[in-house]
């Protein structure tokens, strides 16, 4: 209907829709610049149409190609249906983006020079104190040292409803070894070294310092994303705002509608049904109205930087032994910086009556038992044993009571797979074996008054003969004569001919032998609707498809077939067949 | 506050992978790192307020799909009943739609769900237009790994099927032919109902067809409460005694506009810019021996029709008694009928070909299977065909390209001597070849200006040949909608030549009463692509049309009976044209304006942006010569002249600049100059009439912000 592969040679030589020029002159310069990296040669073959010729490890990007042929145009693609196009969304780009994407994760700058930084050598200052909480401290050493900074490039994909907003944003320039946010002066040489606008300094003109390592990845990224998500916060905010109003109105007139719905429905199927609709829309209404943040990290830029550094040993009153260092770039008036080592957050600069003191985490490893300090803000007390912790080395909240508790105290629970303290442990009585669990999951079992957890227990349906009940995996049963819905052992008893379990609700007695049967193995009899097992069930000779209890056919001496009492002479004792048979006359000879 | 609004914050765990390996690797030189944040800053995916898509489609920028695209993303959620009339491109505005998702990672599990028979259709256009593969399940296991799938409605809805798809969560869920589920009571209704969705699209031209209740339905299925109940909207909107009259369609269109979009043929036809299709139907008088073997065939056709051309098997096993030959089942004897049906007015050669399979059946009774016998022996005598005399004429008067369409291969083979016989090249293109084998024939075809493309059906489907404007259709299919694709091919948007079609019919045979038919009553060449459907819809559709045309056909006593069923079968189709016509005008009625309406209506409340908005790619809007050509030689996409009318007067929002008088002109009187910005940083200005409707473009300009 509006395909437009016009033939060429009528159409006058024009320029390609703009958007597609628009898309292409974006994506030719990235294409000729991959090339000239990555040693592709790009041969032109027409306007807008190229081979690429790949060499053997760029080929793993492109399916393994040797050549590709890419036409930035439609008109190119046009001319050759074979080639492919290289467009936002197409597979052609998608792969270019993955082979650019597979390099340049890192970029290291080299080292910020102090002169460039205005530094000069400074004497420790003799006033430094640590704020601490609960122990004391002992300076150990000042020295030179080289900390790395950086700066994370990502790409935030913010989504609510059916609005998509992406970017690339760039965090602050973070300490990475210490995890606080580098001064401005620090931050405007970073910039200017990545701007190539001032050159790094020469490792020779660098006086000695011991380099401090960086952070391990895994925690530099969190404190990277942190930053980002600071950064974020208005426009996610606004995002957010804007996704409550709508998920409020949608789910206005939704619950509007099902509730008139509804409001006539006696029909319990019928009622099942809509609830389930409405749920389901509501459902959908609340995820498409959810606002998520996707941070793709991308690249990250590192220089390194001259400190001043000055460590301390700190005690706790429980004997706990851990390091703490402050530390002060080699430039101008910058401060000095105490940060917690856990969250990165800066303590209040010294003398000025700082709110925030530092904890020494109960948590000690190594050979040494060497501890390590938190801020008292991102550092929690045990509810049980009243230490102090940082955040990795116990819990928050106890899913019972929400009070914290250390890594000695904290357990989870393998029935609601959820963390509480040992304060608030039970045992569950489980058939197949004892285990702890939280007191939220132990409950007694409604049949043997066992404390079991909610893994092994089931609910007995509401029509179960003594109604709902939790019961323990010991006390429960299927029922086998209905729709295998549980029930209590107290509740079933065993069918005489399959040996299952039935309930009472499913269950009857054969009015033959009054044993206890499930009702898959009774039937009405025909005639007189009595409940027969299959074993006391009979047939009559006249109508075998009829059925009838044992004790309600007679068997006829001549024929050995059984007959209902409406097909059985009682005066001949004979079946009607035969009985008529007895009283015809003799054939002739 | 609902947890919905609670931001999640979460990193995509294959570029933290990625980034953690980089992260141990060497520093990277700054060339390629400059390079790579380059290339994200070129991957990113705007909002809606650009659609980013479009430059990589193969279709033309119709500004009503981008607009109906625009307003479902932005306005919509992603959310509606795309209700164009028929020809207008729902299946386009909805592919727009789902690659606007896609890209920003919306759209990543897509169903299509339509009549089975438009399956290949939707996954050749997305395919070829789109660049998209979607797959066609057709085992319930397929749907473990499947995320773009077409599938029919009916084997949607099987159980097997429908369980493995309302299994998954979809994104994205696309209705092709929504109107064959209005009845909220129906099992494909029901199906759509529980499937888990984010976003979903309706296509029907016709919401509404003999109830409102039907609209209703469509509205409550994608938006539930958007009418309220049932008994509160036949309360508020429905004329007591008539089920299809709204009480006050203004306050229906009020409530439709916030799930529905119409756009009217009448409001767009002069941007579609199509050549008028010029029909041609040349005398084709069949030689006697031509006469004489249709004569004859169509009396043993209608004999067999009558008598019953199958036997039963124990009379089979009398008559053939140890016969070692292998046995043919009953459908393979009514293929051989359906196909000697078809071939009757192909070729002599092709009738007998079937004529002699149909002999060879075992089944078939021994005194049919002599008759067979001696008709294929005549059929192999005719050796003049008086088709073939006529396209020879006709090739040797058109020395541009030609496609000529049959169905039938013994056919294809004559019409192939004879191109080359005159001296160009034949291209036979039928389903057998592979699809690289058929890029390479179509390329030929482009190539050779002389060349002749010879097509079976399978020609007519997926293939652009607007190249050619001259289509002979040397037989004709009984069903008028293998006509239409046929035609289709070639006169669709980037046409601009007049169409000939050509039709090859001889006079007396079934062919020519076809052609009469197509010609007269259904105006078959005189359609927009799509009104067929709209046609043919209360008669029940072409298939319909086929099954009854060889039902009267072979029922008739001799020609006089058959003519005067024609007629009658004449008389339904105009009754079915008046209704599908009255359907169209009804559901216009209740759906909402569509811009030129709104347009007309508002016009005087409008500012100039917004008129220049709204008309541009309706009928309210002409350009002056020569303006569209400088558009498209600065390169400005309808896209950009939205954005930069937009910017003038954000929607909802007050005017920034105001246009300023630019002179006049002899022909469309006093000007304005207005000049907006685009997203892209470029100026674009615009020198329009906009005191009066129709609305003038004159000029064009565009300056790098």
């Amino acid at each position: 209907m509006t395909a437009v592969r016009r033939p060429s040679e009528r159409r006058p030589r024009k320029p390609p829709p703009a958007a597609a020029e628009g898309a292409a002159s974006r994506i030719r310069p990235l294409l000729e610049r991959y090339c000239k990296l990555a040693k592709v040669k790009l041969i032109p073959r027409g306007a807008d149409l190229y081979d690429m010729k790949l060499p053997p490890a760029e080929r793993t990007h492109f399916s393994g190609r040797a050549t590709v042929r890419v036409a930035l145009s439609l008109e190119a693609l046009e001319r050759d249906p074979d080639a492919e196009m290289a467009v936002l969304g197409g597979p052609f780009l998608g792969a270019l983006l993955e082979a650019i994407r597979t390099r340049a994760g890192r970029l290291s700058l080299g080292t910020i020079s102090p002169e460039d930084a205005g530094g000069r050598r400074r004497t420790p200052d003799t006033e430094l104190t640590v704020p601490i909480r609960n122990g004391t401290a002992r300076r150990r050493k000042s020295a030179l040292a080289t900390h790395t900074v950086g700066r994370l490039l990502a790409r935030v994909v913010l989504r609510a409803g059916a609005v998509v907003e992406e970017s690339v944003i760039q965090s602050a320039v973070i300490d990475l070894a210490t995890g606080v946010r580098a001064d401005d002066q620090v931050t405007a040489l970073f910039a200017e070294l990545e701007a190539r606008r001032i050159a790094p300094a020469d490792p020779g003109d660098l006086p000695d310092a011991v380099p401090v390592p960086a952070r391990p990845p895994a925690e530099m990224l969190q404190l990277l994303l942190g930053d980002l998500r600071e950064q974020s916060a208005v426009r996610v905010a606004a995002r957010q705002a804007g996704a409550e109003q709508g998920v409020a109105v949608e789910l206005e007139r939704l619950d509007r509608y099902f509730a008139s719905v509804l409001s006539d429905k006696t029909d319990p199927d019928d009622v099942r049904t809509i609830t389930a609709l409405h749920e389901r829309r509501r459902a959908e209404e609340m995820r498409r109205h959810q606002v998520m943040a996707i941070v793709h990290p991308l690249q990250l830029a590192q220089a390194q930087v001259l400190m001043q550094r000055v460590e301390w040993e700190i005690r706790s009153a429980r004997g706990v032994r851990a390091r703490f260092a402050a530390q002060r770039p080699i430039a101008g008036a910058a401060a000095w910086i105490l940060a917690c080592p856990q969250c990165g957050r800066s303590l209040a600069p010294l003398g000025t009556g700082s709110p925030a003191e530092l904890v020494v985490c109960v948590h000690e490893e190594g050979e040494d038992q060497l501890g390590h300090c938190a801020c008292d803000t991102c550092a929690t007390r045990c509810s049980v044993c009243a230490s102090d912790f940082c955040a990795d080395h116990g819990i928050a909240h106890c899913r019972v009571d929400e009070q914290p508790a250390c890594e000695q105290h904290a357990r989870m629970c393998p029935s609601c797979r959820m963390v509480h303290c040992t304060a608030h442990e039970g045992v569950c009585a489980d058939a197949e074996g004892e285990h702890p669990a939280c007191s939220a999951c132990l409950e007694p079992c409604g049949s043997c008054g066992r404390m079991v957890c909610n893994r092994h227990a089931e609910q007995s349906r509401a029509d179960a003969p003594k109604g709902s009940r939790r019961l323990c995996s010991a006390c429960v049963r299927h029922c086998e004569g209905g729709t295998n819905e549980p029930v209590g052992v107290d509740e079933v008893a065993q069918c005489a001919s399959c040996g299952r379990s039935v309930c009472t609700a499913h269950q009857a007695v054969c009015a033959v032998d009054g044993q206890l049967q499930c009702s898959r193995h009774l039937r009405r009899a025909d005639g007189s609707g009595r409940f027969v097992c299959e074993q006391h069930r009979a047939a009559c000779v006249a109508e075998p498809e009829a059925v009838f209890a044992s004790d309600e056919v007679s068997v006829c001496p001549v024929c050995g077939k059984t007959a209902c009492a409406q097909h059985f002479v009682p005066e001949s004792g004979r079946c009607v067949t035969c009985a008529r048979l007895e009283t015809a006359e003799p054939l002739p000879h | 506050m609902p947890d919905s609004a609670v931001p999640v914050w979460s990193v995509d765990e294959r570029s933290l992978d990625l980034f953690a390996r980089q992260l141990d690797a060497p520093s990277a030189s700054r060339a390629w790192y400059e390079l790579r944040r380059d290339a994200e800053h070129v991957a990113l995916v705007p909002g809606f307020d650009r659609l980013i898509t479009l430059g990589g489609h193969a279709i033309k920028e119709l500004p009503h799909q981008i607009d109906v695209a625009q307003r479902v993303l932005r306005q919509m959620g992603g959310r509606a009943i795309l209700a164009d009339e028929v020809g207008l491109g729902k299946t386009i505005e909805a592919s727009i739609i789902y690659r606007e998702l896609a890209i920003r990672g919306l759209a990543r599990r897509t169903l299509i769900l339509t009549p089975a028979s438009l399956v290949g259709q939707w996954q050749g256009e997305l395919e070829e237009k789109f660049f998209q593969h979607f797959d066609t399940p057709t085992d319930p296991d397929d749907w473990q790994r499947v995320t773009r799938a077409i599938v029919s409605h009916d084997r949607a809805r099987s159980r097997r099927h429908a369980e493995e798809i309302l299994r998954h969560h979809w994104d994205l869920v696309i209705v092709d032919e929504a109107h064959k589920i209005k009845s909220h009571r129906g099992a494909t209704y029901k199906f759509i109902e529980k499937i888990e969705r984010d976003f979903i699209l309706l296509l029907t031209a016709t919401p509404l067809q003999n109830d409102m209740r039907e609209l209703y339905n469509l509205i409550t299925l994608l938006r539930p409460g958007q009418l309220g109940t049932w008994e509160e909207f036949r309360a508020a909107h429905l004329v007591g005694g008539d089920p299809r009259k709204p009480k006050d369609p203004e306050a229906l269109r009020a409530l439709t506009h916030a799930v529905m979009i119409r756009t009217r043929r009448a409001s767009v036809v002069d941007d579609l810019d199509l050549p008028p299709r010029r029909p041609r139907h040349p005398a084709v008088k069949l030689t006697k021996a031509e006469a004489d073997l249709y004569e004859r065939t169509t009396q043993f056709l209608r004999r067999l029709y009558r008598e019953g051309f199958v036997q039963h098997e124990e009379d089979e096993d009398e008559a053939e008694a140890g016969s070692t030959k292998r046995r043919t089942g009953k459908g393979m004897v009514q293929l051989a009928m359906i196909h000697l049906r078809q071939r009757l007015c192909s070729s002599a050669k092709a009738l007998a070909e079937s004529l002699a399979n149909l002999a060879e059946g075992e089944r078939i009774k021994p005194e049919h299977r002599t008759i067979a016998r001696q008709l294929a022996e005549r059929a192999r005598k005719v050796k003049t065909h008086a088709k073939l005399t006529v396209l020879t004429r006709i090739l040797k008067e058109t020395p541009d390209r030609v496609v000529v369409f049959s169905d039938h291969r013994p056919t294809i083979e004559l019409i192939e001597q004879r191109v080359k016989a005159l001296g160009r090249t034949p291209i036979v293109y039928w389903g057998a070849l592979t699809s690289l084998e058929r890029d390479k024939r179509i390329r030929a075809f482009h190539d050779d200006e002389r060349s002749v493309l010879i097509a079976t059906r399978a020609g007519s489907e997926g293939r652009n040949l607007q190249i050619c404007n001259v289509l002979v259709n040397y037989d004709l299919p009984w069903n008028p909608m293998v006509i239409e694709q046929r035609i289709g091919r070639v006169h669709r948007i980037g046409q601009k030549r007049e169409v000939h079609i050509v039709n090859l019919a001889a006079a007396g045979t079934i062919e020519s009463y076809i052609l009469q038919l197509l010609d007269k009553k259904i105006k078959l060449f005189e359609l927009v692509v799509g009104e067929l459907d709209l046609i043919l819809g209360e008669f029940g559709g072409a298939q319909k049309f086929e099954v009854r045309l060889a039902d009267e056909w072979l029922s008739a006593e001799n020609d006089a009976d058959f003519e005067r069923r024609v007629e009658t079968l004449g008389l339904d189709l105009e009754r079915s044209s008046a209704a599908g016509r009255e359907q169209e005008q009804l559901n216009s009625a209740i759906a909402p304006d569509d811009n030129a309406t709104r347009l007309e209506r508002r016009f005087d409340e409008l500012s100039v942006p917004a008129r220049l908005r709204l008309g541009l790619g309706t009928s309210h809007l002409v350009k002056a010569a020569g303006w569209e050509a400088k558009r498209q030689r600065l390169g400005v996409p309808v896209t950009e002249l939205l954005e930069a009318l937009e910017s003038i007067e954000p929607i909802g929002d007050v005017i920034t600049t105001q246009p300023v008088p630019a002179g006049s002109h002899p022909q469309y009187g006093a000007l304005v100059r207005l000049t907006g910005l685009t997203s892209s940083g470029r100026a674009i200005t615009l020198v329009a009439q906009v005191e009066r409707l129709p609305l003038a473009l004159v000029d064009i300009s565009v300056e790098a912000a």
